[in-house]
């Protein structure tokens, strides 16, 4: 039974009463008032804590200047009168939201007497970030472990002492919704305001570097009394280190915005990071290394192996070879395993249409046979013999998936984002664009700063979606030998990360200049996939990949035969000529070999002719339509005798280059009208549709051209 | 009669994808080509359930 006095502060006199669950009320009898901070993470419970501790009535008002929610309310004990404020929830005490500037001046500039963090224990490394940095601020703290039911449901078990030390901080388990602990916790502050902890402001190690140039910034500071008093000298130089913009418009000398800046180019210089990504690397490594020493559990112990698994797999200097080894893994997979499946489906294929031409009399006309041999099997066949490789390849991703490795790239990519002015949570939406960019720009809604939306909006179709594998699957055997497939295929998808990357810098240099806001990004535990889910995801993208070549693609096949086959030339104009010059004739007669013919001028220097040109047109619909029209194209006109795949014929009219800059342009040029559609209703005008749609065509045009030129150069 | 059938089956086409188009821009359907990337395989679900935020 918990005993302790209710006193509201709505007009700063009235005693009000008010019950805390199970205690009974006493009139206020304190001795001497304490102040008592409330801060906590968004949904870590502190809200109910403070309900609890203050009961049903406070006072609610808005911190001066800001329209931030300010609530006060009191309680009593053990002689003293506890005047409790609800902080707003933040993750983080930086500058970069007015809930994390209102929080943090408070602290310091309302002579807080105990500063409390309701710390969800259930998500204890997450919520000790913020911790840390009331660590730092060397406030008197005490940090109230709330939801302990959820955790020793859990079996996890945690060293309170051992905690308290690291943190030099009492530690109080509690369990907010049900009142328990929260008698222990007001003992926890009263004996923080009596018997205070030697304050240490070195808990936190920054690492040399950054230590180095903390004490070259510390004794500048000492022009600055009052700054230095209120704030702490060492955590004003961190903040001055971190660029902290709230601190740096405190109005400081120009011998020390000089040192600051020095320092903090140094450091930029010497280990390739801000220092602000250094001092959040060295916080995250006090709470896993304080966590490791003493949390334990069955969940805990996952973590920890995961935490082991991650020094290796997010190590700064391992992390992207690492990610760049899996990928080429991955393609070089989808080819060995996946090649003898395709000739299997490819010979079913052509039985097929052997079958049904051998319906019709030999040597007979028929514009119904055309139809299905060379628009629907030349055309959607060709698009489903890469069956076999897309499932592998979304069967290896599905794996890296499951087992949590995904979350990963998106955290290795998180700094090099930063680099270019966007942060990890774009990556997230660029990593959907492997699969296809629709969902992707419909992803980057998560982003709240308009600018960096943008950015990563127009970018995303540089992301080699699932339209562009079948692409990659016909081209890249057809030019390559069997041991370069794996690395060219992975070639091209760095070359459209590389692209990404580079555009979005050279937009956030020019279009969309501005500051991006940091956030945590989660990692989950590393587990086994379950076979049964990785089928499922498997199985669910390759069904949309069949449904899309037996709709959409079958229209589309279906058109651009009609396209390629009509208007015919007369007997008159084929007379006399070879079987394969008959065919070029013919084609270049038909609608779709007058576009090409007409575009053939512009798409020469990339080493493209009038046949590339249509099927590129034809892709703009939907990307997988060039392998259809590039089947289409040679399967018309054929001889029945013939028996080259359309590899083969691939191969023997164009060289290498050609090949791989069919594959540059297509990676690169105008995304599919779904994209432009999807792009226009994301950003609300056609404008940036438009956009995306030359930007892009005009970069693959210019990319295309260089590298055919000079390739051209080189290999003559 | 051959021929005739064959201008039946590109019209009709033609008519379904260009409705299919119609539809797309005029924001009637998603039109995605998705590939089960969002793990929600129907990009429908996931606009809608966006476009409620």
């Amino acid at each position: 039974m918990q005993e302790f006095n209710i006193v509201t502060t709505d007009n700063g006199v009235t005693a009000g009463n008010g019950v805390v669950r199970n205690g009974s009320v006493k009139r206020d009898v304190s001795k001497k008032t304490i102040t008592v901070a409330v801060a906590g993470n968004p949904n870590s419970g502190k809200t109910t804590v403070f309900n609890a501790l203050t009961g049903a009535r406070q006072h609610v008002g808005n911190y001066p200047g800001v329209t931030v929610e300010k609530k006060e309310g009191s309680c009593s004990h053990r002689g003293h009168k506890i005047n409790l404020v609800d902080l707003p929830g933040t993750y983080s005490l930086t500058a970069f939201s007015v809930e994390e500037v209102v929080a943090r001046n408070f602290i310091v500039d309302e002579h807080t007497d105990v500063v409390v963090d309701i710390v969800d224990s259930s998500n204890l490394e997450r919520n000790l970030y913020l911790a840390t940095q009331l660590v730092e601020m060397n406030v008197p703290l005490v940090l109230a472990f709330n939801m302990t039911d959820i955790v020793e449901r859990r079996g996890t078990v945690f060293d309170i002492e051992k905690l308290s030390g690291f943190f030099n901080a009492s530690i109080v388990p509690i369990v907010g919704t049900k009142g328990r602990g929260l008698g222990k916790l007001l003992d926890a502050i009263v004996d923080t305001v009596e018997n205070p902890r030697v304050k240490d402001e070195h808990t936190v190690h920054y690492g040399d570097e950054v230590e180095e140039e903390l004490d070259k910034i510390k004794p500048l500071l000492a022009s600055e009394h009052s700054l230095g008093e209120k704030y702490g000298s060492r955590w004003l130089a961190l903040k001055l280190l971190e660029q902290d913009k709230d601190i740096l418009d405190k109005g400081h000398s120009q011998e020390l915005i000089d040192a600051v800046a020095k320092s903090v180019q140094h450091l930029t210089k010497v280990t390739g990071d801000e220092p602000e990504i250094l001092v959040a690397d060295r916080r995250y490594g006090f709470i896993s290394g304080a966590c490791e020493e003493a949390v334990t559990n069955s969940v805990e112990i996952r973590h920890m192996r995961s935490d082991l698994v991650d020094k290796v797999i997010l190590n700064r200097v391992l992390a992207i070879p690492i990610f760049a080894v899996l990928m080429y893994g991955v393609f070089k997979l989808t080819f060995m395993l996946g090649d003898p499946l395709m000739g299997l489906i490819e010979s079913m294929f052509e039985w097929l249409s052997a079958f049904i031409t051998g319906l019709w009399p030999i040597g007979a006309e028929s514009a119904i046979k055309s139809l299905i041999v060379d628009g629907i099997i030349g055309g959607v066949g060709g698009v489903i013999v890469f069956v076999p490789n897309i499932m592998l390849l979304f069967f290896a991703i599905a794996i890296l998936e499951d087992s949590g490795y995904m979350a990963r790239a998106a955290f290795i990519m998180d700094r090099v984002m930063h680099k270019i002015g966007l942060h990890g949570k774009s990556f997230i939406p660029m990593l959907i664009g492997f699969g296809c960019s629709v969902p992707a720009i419909m992803g980057t809604r998560v982003l709240e700063n308009r600018r960096s939306r943008l950015t990563t909006i127009l970018v995303i179709p540089l992301m080699s979606c699932g339209a562009r594998l079948p692409i990659y699957v016909l081209l890249i055997p057809a030019f390559f030998a069997a041991k370069w497939h794996g690395l060219v295929m992975w070639l091209m998808y760095v070359i459209g990360v590389v692209l990404a990357i580079f555009c979005a810098k050279l937009l956030r240099k020019t279009l969309f200049k501005g500051e991006t806001m940091p956030f945590v990004m989660e990692l989950p535990p590393y587990r086994v996939p379950t076979l049964r889910g990785v089928l499922i995801h498997m199985w669910g993208r390759s069904w949309m990949y069949l449904k899309k070549a037996g709709t959409i693609l079958l229209g589309i096949s279906i058109i651009l035969w009609a396209a390629t086959s009509y208007p015919k030339p007369d007997e008159n104009t084929l007379a006399g000529l070879s079987a394969e010059q008959a065919q070029t004739t013919a084609l270049r007669y038909s609608i779709a070999g007058r576009v090409g013919t007409a575009m053939e001028p512009a798409v020469k220097p990339l080493g493209f002719d009038y046949r590339i040109g249509t099927a590129l047109i034809g892709a703009l619909a939907a990307k997988e339509v060039f392998v259809a029209q590039m089947g289409i194209v040679y399967s018309l006109g054929e001889s029945n005798e013939s028996s080259q795949t359309l590899r083969e014929k691939l191969a023997s009219n164009y060289s290498s280059l050609q090949g791989f800059c069919i594959m540059l342009f297509c990676l690169i040029s105008a995304p599919c009208m779904a994209t432009l559609v999807i792009c226009k209703r994301e950003t609300g005008s056609w404008l940036w549709a438009l956009f995306q749609f030359c930007g892009l065509t005009a970069l693959a045009y210019l990319v295309t051209l260089v590298v055919y030129q000079v390739g051209s150069l080189i290999i003559t | 009669m051959e021929t005739a059938l064959v201008i039946a089956i590109v019209a009709a086409v033609v008519i379904w994808i260009s409705w299919s188009a119609y539809k797309v821009v005029a924001g009637k359907s998603s039109g995605c080509s998705c590939t089960g990337s969002c793990n929600k395989g129907d990009c429908a679900e996931l606009s809608e359930s966006n476009d409620k935020k």
